[in-house]
């Protein structure tokens, strides 16, 4: 993804002249989740993609969905666990005559 | 046929890589031979390419005249199969090295371009090749860079996505190749 990072470097660095107004944060969100209600052809996408502002934002908002991302995997992990703890437990009980 | 030198004299492999050894170096001479077939079989299947047989020959036979330097008891039979072997996985390394570039390569040669430079410069050349992008593949860097799949994007542009991709990898490799090529700048042939 060199490109696209050089992109990215390009777009903060503020070479790059955005067209249209900042968008809300609501939009960010779901630019950042890559939301299916957002068309690709929307001009707040190619905005948001080459705006400093905008940029920032949608970083900040990536590692944030990065991080709660995350913590819900461990959280299902941890409850999978336990399930299956709970599971061998009860079956083994079960065979004890 | 085996490689002939230019007065049309056969080449024999251990002159090439001598192996310290007579012995062996009528071992890895004959062993060359019975494997000269299958590296022109090897170059042409998986490369397209017949004249890559003499490189992969001198591959196979650099890395047979170290084996048999070290192990001077193997039998020519021995060593011809390690030389098929050899050729072989060359010939998929190549292979696989060329459909990677088909597709990406040109990453790799912006990589090592920018790596080389120092950051003023790299900024100049990102800037100018990135400038230079038609319309279409302006929008799919962006796509690429908001995270979109080139599935997703191919969906919303109607087309293939290998399509997509090979057609916005070509774009990049042409201004690669040719920064300086539309514009007011001067042409490349």
């Amino acid at each position: 993804m060199k490109i696209a990072q050089q992109h990215e470097k390009r777009v903060l660095a503020g070479d790059v002249v955005p067209a249209g107004s900042c968008q809300d944060e609501t939009f960010l969100r779901m630019l950042a989740r890559r939301s299916s209600r957002i068309a690709l052809t929307d001009s707040r996408v190619d905005h948001a993609a080459s705006c400093p502002k905008c940029m920032e934002r949608l970083l900040a908002l990536r590692q944030e969905y990065r991080r709660q991302r995350r913590i819900w995997m461990i959280t299902g992990l941890i409850a999978a666990l336990l399930l299956v703890c709970v599971a061998v437990v009860i079956i083994s009980q079960h065979r004890i005559p | 046929m085996p490689p002939t030198d230019r007065v049309g004299q056969e080449l024999r492999w251990s002159s090439v890589y001598p192996t310290g050894n007579a012995a062996s170096g009528e071992k890895l001479d004959a062993a060359g031979q019975a494997s000269w077939p299958y590296a022109s079989l090897c170059a042409w299947t998986y490369l397209n390419d017949s004249d890559a047989a003499h490189d992969l020959m001198d591959h196979a036979i650099e890395n047979a005249s170290r084996y048999i330097a070290r192990h001077p008891e193997r039998s020519a039979d021995k060593l011809t199969t390690r030389i098929k072997s050899v050729i072989r996985r060359r010939a998929k390394q190549l292979a696989a090295r060329n459909r990677r570039e088909l597709s990406s390569g040109l990453l790799i040669d912006l990589e090592h371009f920018l790596i080389a430079q120092p950051d003023a410069e790299q900024r100049a050349y990102a800037n100018e090749v990135l400038e230079r992008l038609s319309p279409f593949a302006s929008s799919v860097l962006k796509w690429r860079w908001l995270g979109y799949s080139w599935r997703e994007i191919a969906k919303h542009l109607e087309m293939d996505h290998t399509a997509v991709r090979r057609a916005y990898f070509r774009e990049i490799e042409s201004l690669l190749h040719c920064p300086s090529r539309s514009g007011d700048l001067p042409k490349c042939d």
